[in-house]
């Protein structure tokens, strides 16, 4: 019920160990380090070991490498040693230059091409046109424009128009040939329809250049393909460098571990934190890889120190262990409520949804859940917990999918058939009297009620208050208990146990304005006073305010029966005001009820499910557990080797 | 008698809808906060869900008096 104990581990060791202390406590896998604070002992910070900027180089260098590799397997490797790792460095180094050059020449290839497609493309209507561009360059009298044309349809019609100007206009280049007189009107007209020229300068033969540029192109693309097998050879290289860039990351770890120590010139320290049980391993293990040479000292904590919190339960707890982390961890003094949610999230669970065939196929779902999804298998597990006591109050309410009988031929049938014989019962329906073969049950939720002071209630809601006011009490108790160990009897009893004391006061009072007790109601009453003094002593005026909260959080617990009432409640309707009427008709229409009731206990399953969930939890995490239980530990994170994408180990 | 039961019918409708209402108004900005706070750190999503469905309370709270005007019609 408490936290795993720890003891705080502080070790010295001089610096030449100092890698070997690293690797036996990332093998060990069980310390939690404390960072050293820079002056504390008046001691310096480490510095990381001396492969570590080398290495996260590397991995910078492996991710920038992968960036264009998103996908793919990782190879297994075996562990690095020293060896490895030189090989491993190289390897990557080279690996990166090849991928450097072969990217930077793919990709100064591709845009060659596409300048080279530019040039071809006007070259192109340069050659079809058949002009001898050298003499056309020195005409006097005529004059050229040549280049791209944005609005070609519209400039096309223009210059049909006119008779004193030739033009070629292919794709949206365009060759114009006008007099030397005319220029500037032309120029005026082409840049009205968005003209960008081309300078014909250096082009003397298109015919010739031509030529040329496609014997470049074939010369690019033997290159290109050159290029392309050794980007195949690196992506063929990229599952050994996934896997790598694992290995140097745990590298890095070990490497910079000495960030989080405190060092002289030729020695350091490091404290930390490990679990009780491991001391006498870890102790050997750290002697004997440093030869003795380390200076031990483990020590149990004290007032002041805030152990990291790592769970310790049996495998029947353990998978509620991730609803107290949702919350909050308790904190290292305090004890680990994580049995008490055992005992009652099922049962709340249970007590909501209670219904045996809901319960049926929850069980089924979720224990696929478990086996398909290893993420959520701790989840799952409590919920499998969970579903099977809500096959257990299926029976106390005898409730199957939301019917409470079936007809009396049916039980007819059943009895003969299974000899399961129903218990005969008689149930008005529009004030018909029918009979019907009942499920049999302990409590029929959705029907029974109970007097409570003249009112006709529910009985389950009933029950959800009494459980509710059995569960609040045990809360005070076991906030009673933390406080006598962390603060005294003193405060144990003015914090909590005035609690108890106002409610037994106002029940002897109650009892006794009723008559149920023989005594005045000012002896229930002076006691109620009594238990509000001794609160505002413990608690101040936040107590006093917090009162009302004694009744409203009790009354919450109705929770318990009415989120029940309504999902027995969207069941009846499914069963009986939808499906019932075209079951009714008969024939086909049988098939449509089918349909409707697979959709209507599909969504009132799924509701089920939430609902029971959000509400079983939320009475622990909001009533239950502001009675007594704090939070705020620190999680228990050994340094260690990261294990990736594997499902949570059990224990 | 049936204006009565009408009435006890409407009353009871009322206590349950209105409640539903509130809690959804409540829940509404509650839940836009814990998702804005998750956005921001991803491990507070169980406190978030616990904070919005505390309104929840209230819905109960209606559905309890619900039932009882039902029952206090007979």
């Amino acid at each position: 019920m408490r936290p795993e104990r720890m003891v705080k581990l502080r070790l010295a060791a001089p610096k030449s160990r100092q890698s070997a202390v690293i690797d036996t406590l990332y093998d060990l896998g069980l310390y939690h380090v404390t960072p050293h604070v820079k002056g504390k002992y008046e001691l310096d910070l480490g510095n990381p070991l001396a492969d570590a900027e080398e290495l996260s180089s590397m991995i910078v260098k492996i991710s920038s490498v992968l960036s264009r590799f998103p996908d793919g397997k990782t190879k297994k490797l075996p562990p690095l040693n020293q060896k490895l790792l030189s090989a491993a460095k190289k390897g990557v180094t080279k690996l990166y230059a090849d991928f450097l050059q072969v990217e930077e020449g793919l990709q100064k290839i591709k845009a060659e091409k596409e300048t080279i497609d530019a040039r071809k493309k006007w070259l192109k209507v340069l050659s079809a046109a058949r002009i001898d561009i050298r003499q056309l360059k020195q005409s006097m009298t005529l004059c050229h424009f040549f280049g791209a044309v944005q609005k070609k349809m519209e400039c096309e019609a223009v210059l049909k128009e006119n008779d004193d100007v030739n033009y070629i206009l292919k794709d949206n280049i365009l060759l114009v040939i006008g007099k030397k007189a005319e220029e500037k009107a032309i120029a005026d007209l082409l840049n009205d329809h968005n003209f960008t020229a081309i300078s014909l300068e250096e082009v003397n033969d298109a015919e010739a250049e031509l030529t040329d540029l496609d014997l470049r192109s074939a010369k690019l693309i033997q290159q290109e393909n050159l290029l392309q097998q050794r980007w195949k050879k690196i992506e063929s290289e990229t599952p050994t460098i996934r896997a790598l860039e694992d290995q140097f990351k745990e590298e890095v770890k070990k490497q910079e571990l000495p960030l989080q120590f405190g060092t002289t010139t030729s020695s350091f320290i490091a404290e930390g934190w490990i679990p009780k049980r491991d001391q006498e391993r870890v102790q050997k293990a750290l002697e004997d890889s440093t030869k003795r040479s380390i200076f031990l000292e483990f020590s149990e904590p004290d007032k002041k120190e805030a152990p990291p919190v790592k769970l310790h339960n049996n495998m029947f707890a353990k998978p509620f262990e991730f609803l107290i982390e949702m919350f909050s961890l308790p904190s290292y003094k305090e004890f680990d409520p994580t049995m008490l949610l055992l005992l009652t999230f099922p049962f709340f669970f249970g007590f909501m949804l209670g219904d045996l065939g809901y319960g049926v196929v929850l069980l089924i779902a979720f224990y696929i859940l478990k086996k398909k999804v290893p993420a959520a298998a701790e989840a799952a597990k409590v919920l499998m917990f969970a579903a099977f006591v809500s096959m257990l109050f299926g029976l106390v309410y005898g409730e199957v999918f939301g019917f409470e009988h079936v007809s009396i031929e049916t039980g007819k049938s059943w009895c003969d058939s299974l000899s399961i014989c129903l218990p005969q019962h008689t149930l008005e329906v529009h004030g018909q009297e029918h009979l019907v073969a009942d499920f049999p049950r302990l409590l029929n939720r959705a029907h029974s009620h109970t007097n409570v002071f003249g009112f006709e209630i529910l009985t389950v809601l009933v029950i959800g208050a009494i459980i509710g006011f059995i569960h609040l009490n045990f809360g005070f108790i076991l906030g009673f208990l933390n406080e006598l160990k962390s603060h005294g009897f003193k405060h144990a009893l003015e914090a909590k146990l005035s609690w108890m004391i106002i409610e037994l006061g106002a029940i002897l009072a109650v009892m006794s304005v009723l008559g149920m007790l023989s005594f005045s109601y000012w002896i229930g009453t002076i006691i109620a006073i009594l238990g509000v003094v001794l609160l505002a002593k413990g608690e101040g005026i936040q107590g006093i305010v917090e009162l009302p909260a004694l009744i409203s959080q009790t009354l919450s617990y109705m929770r318990l029966g009415a989120v029940g009432l309504a999902s027995v409640g969207l069941a009846v309707v499914v069963n009986e005001n939808l499906a019932m009427p075209f079951i009714e008709r008969g024939g086909f229409y049988i098939i449509i009820a089918i349909i409707i009731m697979l959709f209507g206990h599909l969504i009132n399953l799924l509701l089920g499910v939430i609902g029971p969930f959000l509400h079983g939890i939320r009475l622990h995490y909001v009533e239950f557990f502001s009675k007594f239980f704090h939070g705020g530990g620190v999680e228990y994170r050994p340094f260690k080797k990261e294990q990736k994408n594997k499902p949570l180990e059990v224990q | 008698m049936a204006e009565a039961a009408g009435l006890i019918a409407i009353g009871a409708g009322l206590a349950i809808g209105l409640s539903a209402l509130a809690a959804a108004w409540a829940e509404s900005s509650i839940g836009t906060a814990a998702v804005g706070a998750m956005a921001e750190k991803e491990s507070l999503f169980g406190k978030g869900l616990i904070l919005t469905v505390i309104p929840e309370t209230i819905v109960i709270f209606g559905l309890v008096v619900a039932i009882l005007i039902i029952g206090l019609a007979g």
